[in-house]
């Protein structure tokens, strides 16, 4: 959880400031009668010369100062003739000078080190009034997508689906998936040319081959008291200007208010109470928890992420139950939670009948976690002036993390009814959605930098929108990719998804190549 | 081979192994095209041989066409001009001819002031298409209201605002001007008591046509039937000499015809994604089709009735049905020389003919604006953006069709298809045609 991250780097700081007053990084000095470390107190080379008195380091003699009164040497009784005395006798006086250098040492040490914790202390005294963070991250890549980039194809001459012949035009029968060819964390197809319900095209590759500015990414955070935090995100897309408009005085970069609430903890003890308003992350499933490039294994989402990804408005409740182990999500929102560049999505709302939505999970000790969850929402239909259209979904899922291993798996499915007009092609008043969809994400952390990763996912779905258009995808993509964590900092992640479709429909080439490297500030 | 069986994941890689992802929706023709593209394509050329008209029996006479020709650059069939224009002031007689709203070379209307609307002896309300390749058509006027071309025709010179003749008039001019050309191709001859001179011209007053309901009797009333169906007569022979001569005016080889014919040269690379685009996102051709891309049929896009001239509201279609089964000079009539055509069985008006006009053909279409029934889009960008735009949703009559919708096409998309668009004109119809042989 995003918001949990944030509050535990800003609680890092205040770790790191209360440890410089709790435990300065000191060595600690030898304790009396014991040996300091053989590095900083070698044994010295033995002198067999009787020890005299004025041999020995006289008090106040030590320069400076505060120099501690030099420690008397021991007095040892010499017999003469036993050179094994004798030996013992300079070992002991030789020691007993090096003790001596070595406080003055470690007293000087201490003073500097009293000096350091002062000013850093008076650091974190300047610093306690300021809650706030900016943080981000920016996100480049390379792709290349077969064919010219799209993941859907018209069925020209109703070859593949006859069916729709004298219902929808043959050009608007789509097969396939628009969002299949997406190619970064954000989710953004390389191409959607002739699509007509996911129309936005910003990267309209066209198949070529380029590298990508993704997105920078911005994220605001800021403490008001002690259990109020505000939240923000903002990603700056650099892109090509909207040729399409041709008055636009844009370049064409746009941004995304991707987040965007005011979030209450409350103080409470056994249970675990959040309550968010504004503009949050979705409350359904898994994978909407690491949507960022940097907090994403892969470098792309899944198929079915446009159903669980998305940020809606509303009001949303987090209750932690059993050292947080069982967890229920509920939000009331203003529509579905499906991602902004799925056309079932709507900040504002065109009906009165908000969408309810929740997820009970729990997690199991079994290595690092096994957690289960299940979620639903369930509300009237986006974009819909009517209250009695409605939208659903459901889903479960399952993740597991234990021996370097991340195992996650999610299914979903759902219905938006639309509206139909008998004798009219179907959803002609409002678009119908039937969609189910899963996926498996398997990686395993080789070391402390490198995780390779597959995933497997699949989408079965009907979208038909009157005359207007129908997409019949029924698609499966197997990806494999590494992940290479080179610094905290900086993660380096490439991918290969081959895109297959599945059923009626036939297979066009939409395989993808991409990579992306992503740099935290 | 088409890769249409359901695969099991463990068969994905494999199949991806073997390449049985590319292509199985064609190889691209021409580096653009996919086959079913191209199969489609060809269907939209190359403009066939004209069709017959058997309810024209001199639709093919060449000394029809010859006198279809006079008459079509004749201006003494029209009446009192009825507004100032720049072809003489209210109330001058014999001031306009089909040519001045259908011609010259491209035979539409170049003439009227603002030209969105055409004006004839008035102004009227819709602008004036063009004449080049309408005998591909199936109906004719905007809205469908003639079945046959000489319908059209006959219809147009007795309009109110075109060149509001009598068929009384028309008889009397073809007979003092163009007596031996008719009566060399129509039996029986014109009735020599259509000479004024003739002791029985009484029976064909100069001036009469059969009056409208609710009006007073008119000369037309007072002439006896027989006369009345000479007339009557007369006056399809005239629809049909100009339609044997409009039948000519067909215009063929357009860079895309040459395109299809295998010149791959012939259009530009826009031109190419403009055609790639018009049988496929735009989906232009759901409706553009055939060789003179027109389906035939009527539809309501949504066309505002904007324009000064404009009127508020168009019935279109809907009101055309009723004019074109009423109409005693259709296919069906006892002028028609084939009744048994069929074309208007079962035709009726029905609520989806609302505001519907005919689905104009494309062929020359670039030199032929403003577009719409209404003229009010001045350039084929204007008339594209407007289909990209999904037409408006007001200021027509009746249910917009379903299939007009955002188009979703980029700026370089349209000029794609405006490149298209132009590529459909071809060559020019013969000059020998254009000359004004009129006497």
């Amino acid at each position: 959880m995003r918001t949990k991250r944030v509050l535990l780097a800003a609680g890092a700081i205040w770790a790191t400031a209360g440890s410089a007053y709790a435990q300065p990084p000191v060595p600690p000095p030898p304790a009396e009668g014991e040996e300091g470390p053989a590095t900083e107190a070698p044994t010295p080379e033995v002198d067999r010369t009787p020890t005299t008195k004025a041999a020995q380091p006289q008090p106040g003699a030590a320069s400076g100062p505060e120099a501690p009164p030099e420690p008397e040497a021991p007095k040892v009784a010499v017999q003469s003739g036993d050179d094994d005395t004798l030996k013992r006798l300079a070992e002991l006086e030789a020691r007993t000078e090096d003790l001596a250098e070595r406080n003055v040492e470690l007293e000087e040490e201490l003073e500097i080190l009293r000096e350091d914790q002062e000013w850093t202390a008076e650091r974190v005294d300047k610093i306690l009034p300021l809650t706030a963070k900016v943080s981000g991250y920016i996100d480049m890549g390379f792709f290349y997508v077969e064919g010219d980039g799209r993941g859907i194809r018209s069925d020209t001459g109703f070859v593949f689906f006859p069916e729709f012949n004298g219902v929808v035009p043959d050009s608007w029968v789509f097969m396939g998936d628009p969002l299949s060819t997406a190619i970064n964390s954000r989710g953004d197809p390389a191409d959607v040319s002739e699509s007509r319900a996911i129309t936005s095209n910003p990267i309209d590759s066209n198949g070529n081959a380029t590298a990508i500015l993704n997105n920078i990414n911005l994220q605001l955070f800021a403490g008001i008291g002690e259990h109020v935090t505000v939240n923000g995100m903002i990603d700056f897309i650099p892109r090509s200007r909207d040729a399409s408009d041709p008055d636009g005085l844009t370049t064409g970069d746009f941004i995304d208010v991707r987040l965007g609430y005011l979030e209450y903890r409350a103080p409470t003890e056994n249970i675990g109470i959040t309550l968010s308003v504004g503009k949050f992350d979705s409350v359904l499933g898994f994978e909407y928890r690491s949507q960022e490039a940097v907090d994403r294994l892969t470098v792309t989402p899944s198929l079915i992420c446009r159903y669980t990804c998305g940020h809606p408005i509303g009001i949303k409740s987090r209750l932690k139950f059993f050292d947080d182990a069982l967890v229920l999500n509920v939000s009331a929102t203003n529509g579905s939670h499906f991602t902004e560049g799925f056309p079932f999505s709507n900040e504002t709302d065109d009906n009165d009948f908000k969408t309810g939505a929740g997820r009970l999970s729990y997690r199991f000790d079994v290595g690092s976690g096994l957690e289960i969850g299940a979620s639903g929402a369930y509300g009237a239909q986006d974009f819909q002036a009517a209250d009695d259209v409605p939208q659903w979904h459901a889903g479960a899922d399952v993740r597991l993390e234990a021996a370097g291993l991340e195992i996650t798996g999610e299914y979903v499915k759902g219905e938006a009814e639309g509206v139909s007009t008998p004798g009219e092609p179907r959803c002609g008043d409002a678009p119908c959605l039937e969609y189910q969809g899963a996926y498996g994400l398997f990686g395993y952390r080789v070391n402390n930098w490198l995780i390779p990763y597959a995933r497997v996912d699949w989408r079965d779905a009907l979208h038909t929108s009157g005359a207007s258009f129908v997409y019949i995808s029924e698609l499966v993509r197997v990806t494999a990719g590494v992940r290479l964590e080179v610094d905290p900092a900086i993660i380096i992640k490439a991918e290969y998804t081959v895109n297959r479709e599945l059923g009626r429909l036939p297979q066009f080439p939409n395989d993808i190549f991409t990579s992306s490297v992503t740099a935290r500030f | 081979m088409l890769c249409t069986k359901r695969l099991g994941l463990a068969g994905i890689l494999a199949t991806a192994a073997l390449g049985c992802s590319d292509n199985q929706l064609g190889s691209l023709v021409d580096g653009v095209f996919t086959e079913a593209e191209w199969e489609k394509i060809q269907t939209l050329s190359p403009l066939p041989e004209i069709p017959a008209d058997p309810t024209n029996a001199v639709a093919d006479d060449p000394d029809a066409a010859t006198l279809g020709q006079m008459l079509y650059f004749d201006k003494a069939f029209s009446q009192a001009l009825k507004i100032d224009s720049d072809l003489g002031s209210v109330g001058e007689e014999g001031k306009i001819n089909c040519a001045d709203c259908h011609g010259p070379t491209w035979y539409d209307d170049k003439r009227s002031t603002p030209n969105a609307t055409s004006i004839g002896v008035d102004r009227g309300s819709r602008n004036s298409p063009t004449v080049v390749n309408v005998v591909f058509y199936e109906w004719f006027y905007w809205d469908g209201r003639a079945d046959t071309m000489w319908g059209q025709a006959l219809a147009a010179a007795e309009s109110g605002v075109q060149q509001q003749t009598t068929r009384l008039h028309t008889a009397h001019v073809l007979y003092a001007k163009y007596k031996d050309e008719y009566n060399a191709v129509f039996d029986p001859d014109l009735d020599d008591a259509l000479d004024p001179t003739s002791p029985d011209a009484a029976r064909f007053p100069l001036q009469g046509r059969p009056k409208a309901a609710g009006a007073p009797d008119g000369a037309w009333e007072g002439m006896t039937p027989e006369d009345q169906d000479h007339v009557n007569r007369i006056m399809a022979n005239f629809g049909k000499l100009l339609a044997a001569y409009e039948r000519l005016l067909v215009s063929r080889n357009a860079p895309f015809d040459q395109y299809v014919a295998g010149d791959t040269d012939a259009m530009s690379a826009s031109a190419k994604r403009g055609l790639k685009s018009f049988v496929s996102k735009a989906g232009c051709v759901e409706c553009h089709a055939s060789p003179i891309f027109t389906d035939q049929g009527f539809h309501n896009i949504g066309v505002p009735q904007v324009g000064e001239f404009v009127r508020e509201e168009e019935l279109g279609r809907f009101m055309a049905v009723e004019q074109a089964l009423n109409n005693p000079f259709n296919s069906n009539g006892v002028y028609s020389d084939d009744t048994s055509t069929g074309k208007l069985d079962g035709l009726e008006q029905t609520e989806e003919l609302r505001g519907a006009f005919r689905t104009k053909h494309l062929r020359q279409i670039a030199a032929t604006g403003p577009y719409m029934h209404t003229g009010h889009l001045d350039s084929l960008r204007a008339v594209v953006e407007f289909y990209n735009d999904g037409g408006v949703d007001s200021g027509f009559v009746g249910t917009k069709d379903e299939r007009i919708l955002p188009l979703n096409l980029s700026s370089a998309e349209i000029d794609d298809l405006v490149a298209f668009l132009e590529a459909l004109t071809g060559d020019e119809v013969p000059s020998g045609l254009q000359q004004d042989t009129s006497r």
